[in-house]
């Protein structure tokens, strides 16, 4: 079986994981613990509708999930007041870990989510999406309670269109078919059968998650995959149909700025494991040109690629875990 | 000292409220229930994900999936599934009766764009449409039953359940009409929860009388019309000439223009247009004088004007009977005098007055406060917890529980 068939092997739908009271069943015989933590920065719009509902369905209703949590970059807005209104611990991603620094950036969110969390699943779901539903809890959380192989679920979302009695799929976001597929293509195929290695909704194991690197900017989700393709194997991982997601479009500007981040953490991760060489060192600006009244003008725009060391080598890590 | 004395006086005052807060009060019972407080959030959360439930085909029934599943979860193993696209449940009374009330819920058609539902959250308001037209009616029924499994309460009536559509607008055969025909039992009074507005107390059922018009005139040329009148000029004098009259002395019958339609457009001559309009009335017999009145109206602007008119009543429910629903209606005065909700006496058109012309009592009970207009509709969020308790209080005082209830 090559390593694209293992994760063509290893989708699923969310509807297969529908009855949560076997997932807690599941949960409960295997004595985990599981945590959502929500990423923010300016969210206020969403963010309350995520939580109660997901609050109500996977808490109040069935003992799914633990805690909820917010892990916020500063929000300008009401993001942390209405987060904390509908139930969700409210942390400032500045106020983790105070002595190791902050950095902008989802990553680093994430990262510092390890810390603050006591799951031993761990959830992340980005804040902007309209159209939530408890489905998109089980459906990553099913595969890691059915499966022990299974470590790291990633969300696929594919409104198939009928056309001619047939399911055309709509496939993944714009970097991912523009950027990602093509250079998982080149060198690392069997990533290339995820649908949507971007995707911001995934789930690991805290015993996996805590050995990994974390980019703190855009090319989080993708070292990801990478580090976990080179230690413990696509195998690992999984991914799920969550059907429909309904979310901010985002500008060609800003992709555009993504694709760079991404890139910058792709070529990092082909020189740590010594599959390519780069005798450049590459730029840290992004370039892009605007038409503005004065002519076309020059964006730059720092986009540093900082890594963020894996979270079991910290020691307030180990000591509050007791490692 | 005179200090040290202050804080201990507060501490053993502190000590008491903590212990006189954990004492159970009223019944035994009562201290078992589940925090009625805590089943808000569930109303909120099944109104947005309900009304989220859209699919874009008659032939998907995925708001009944939702209810479906929803009884299933919460342990009513068997819901009934009718071909009309009625759900139902039953909770036994805790005696032998054959007694029902039945509590129902409007699912509406659920066939549109899944991104128009889409709901919106912020402090104290959801905004959404669907929310105020019937999702967060759904989803009190629903938690309603959720949390009358969970406090294991029963009551001296079965309760039926019923989530159903009732769209007097269309002519096909109606789901709740439908239910009601082939229903065995006896309903000894019925309640229609909807999502606005708490605290209506309906004093009038109206009875309804909704007619479409259909105008046309001949196929002109744009620049040859000369005067000529139009569809749209027939029927806006339609419109403006039954919009100024006043059918009774009382105010006890009314006509409400509700839609026309008309025209291509720029560069076009309007040949052909609709207007819908319907006629409401807390008498029977006004009703009727109306709706003649009404098509005899349109017969002459359309003679006037050279045009052909044609009159279809799209539904016709007689007036209901005010003092049947006597009973039900001082019940629920005293729960809004307990609650502290202000009643508010009105008379409009919607489904318990349908069901009362059927002949059984029947009113409307809004689950919150909020708004409706063409581009948005929202609801408060903060009252649902009044309108959630307003249900489980109209249920003791009508379906009984020891001995209580309305006969």
């Amino acid at each position: 079986m090559t390593g694209a068939d293992r994760i063509l092997g290893n989708t699923f739908d969310s509807e297969e994981f529908r009855d949560t009271a076997k997932l807690v069943e599941a949960k409960q015989r295997q004595g985990v613990r599981i945590s959502l933590a929500f990423p923010t920065l300016n969210e206020e719009a969403t963010i309350g509708k995520e939580i109660l509902v997901l609050k109500t369905e996977l808490m109040d209703r069935v003992p799914l999930l633990d805690e909820i949590a917010v892990i916020d970059s500063g929000s300008t807005d009401r993001t942390r007041e209405v987060a904390s209104e509908f139930g969700a611990a409210v942390h400032s991603s500045r106020g983790i870990l105070k002595k190791h620094g902050s950095y902008r950036g989802k990553g680093e969110n994430l990262w510092k989510s390890l810390y603050v969390l006591s799951g031993d699943i761990i959830v992340w779901i980005d804040a902007d999406i309209s159209n939530i539903g408890p489905k998109f809890v089980y459906g990553l959380v099913g595969p890691l309670l059915r499966d022990p192989a299974i470590a790291y679920v990633k969300a696929f979302y594919e409104r198939p269109m009928s056309s001619e009695g047939k399911l055309v799929p709509t496939g993944g976001g714009r970097v991912t078919e523009i950027l990602v597929r093509p250079l998982f293509s080149q060198f690392y195929p069997e990533l290339a059968s995820l649908v949507q290695p971007l995707s911001g909704e995934y789930a690991g194991r805290r015993a996996l998650l805590e050995r990994l690197p974390f980019s703190v900017g855009y090319g989080v989700e993708l070292g990801h995959l990478i580090d976990i393709y080179h230690t413990t194997g696509v195998g690992s991982i999984a991914q799920v149909n969550m059907a429909s997601r309904v979310h901010r479009n985002q500008s060609v500007h800003a992709l555009g700025r993504m694709a760079f981040g991404i890139l910058s953490t792709f070529h990092q991760r082909l020189e740590k494991y010594g599959e390519v060489r780069l005798l450049k060192e590459t730029g840290r600006v992004h370039l892009s040109v605007s038409a503005g009244d004065r002519g076309h003008e020059v964006e730059r725009t720092e986009i540093p690629c900082i890594e963020r060391p894996p979270m079991i080598e910290i020691e307030e890590y180990r000591r509050k875990f007791r490692l | 000292m005179k200090g040290s004395l202050f804080v201990r006086i507060r501490e053993l005052l502190s000590t008491a409220k903590r212990i006189l807060r954990r004492r159970p009060k009223g019944r035994p019972s009562e201290a078992r229930k589940p925090v009625i407080g805590s089943y808000v959030s569930r109303i909120l959360s099944d109104a947005i994900l309900f009304n989220e439930t859209q699919c874009s085909t008659d032939r998907e029934n995925r708001r009944l999936d939702f209810i479906v599943l929803r009884f299933s979860e919460i342990g009513y193993a068997n819901p009934q599934v009718d071909e009309c696209g009625n759900v139902s449940i039953v909770i036994p009374a805790s005696r032998t009766t054959d007694d029902h009330a039945l509590l129902f819920a409007d699912i509406g058609s659920g066939t549109d764009s899944p991104s128009d539902y889409l709901v919106t959250l912020e402090a104290g308001r959801a905004r959404g449409r669907g929310l105020a037209e019937n999702s967060v009616g759904v989803a009190a029924l629903l938690v309603l039953a959720e949390y009358i499994a969970a406090a294991g309460l029963s009551y001296d009536r079965n309760l039926v359940l019923l989530f159903s559509s009732f769209d007097p607008g269309r002519q096909e055969a109606q789901p709740l009409e439908r239910f009601l025909q082939e229903w065995k039992g006896r309903f000894l009074f019925a309640a229609y929860v909807r999502s606005l507005t708490l605290g209506r107390i309906q004093e009038r059922p109206m009875g309804t009388c909704k007619l479409s018009v259909t105008a046309r005139t001949e196929q002109r040329d744009l620049m040859g019309v000369r005067g000529a009148a139009s569809a749209i000029s027939v029927l806006a004098a339609v419109a403006s000439r039954l919009g100024s009259i006043r059918w009774d002395s009382e105010n006890n019958t009314f006509l409400n223009i509700a839609r026309l339609e008309a025209g291509a457009g720029f560069g076009w001559y309007a040949a052909e247009g609709v207007l819908e309009l319907e006629i409401f009335s807390t008498e029977a017999s006004a009703l009727e004088v109306a709706r003649k009145a009404v098509t005899a109206t349109i017969g002459n602007i359309a003679a006037e004007a050279g045009a052909s008119t044609e009159v279809t009543v799209k539904t016709f429910y007689p007036a209901g009977n005010a003092e049947m629903n006597a009973g039900l209606n001082d019940a629920l005065r005293r729960v809004y005098a307990r609650l502290r909700i202000k009643p508010q006496p009105t008379s409009v058109p919607d489904h318990s007055a349908f069901i009362n012309s059927l002949g059984i009592p029947s009113v409307s009970l809004g689950i919150t406060t909020g708004s409706r207009s063409l581009t948005e509709e929202s609801v408060d969020t903060r009252p649902i917890e009044a309108g959630f308790r307003q249900l489980l209080g109209f249920l003791d005082e009508t379906a009984g529980r020891g001995g209580g209830g309305v006969a």
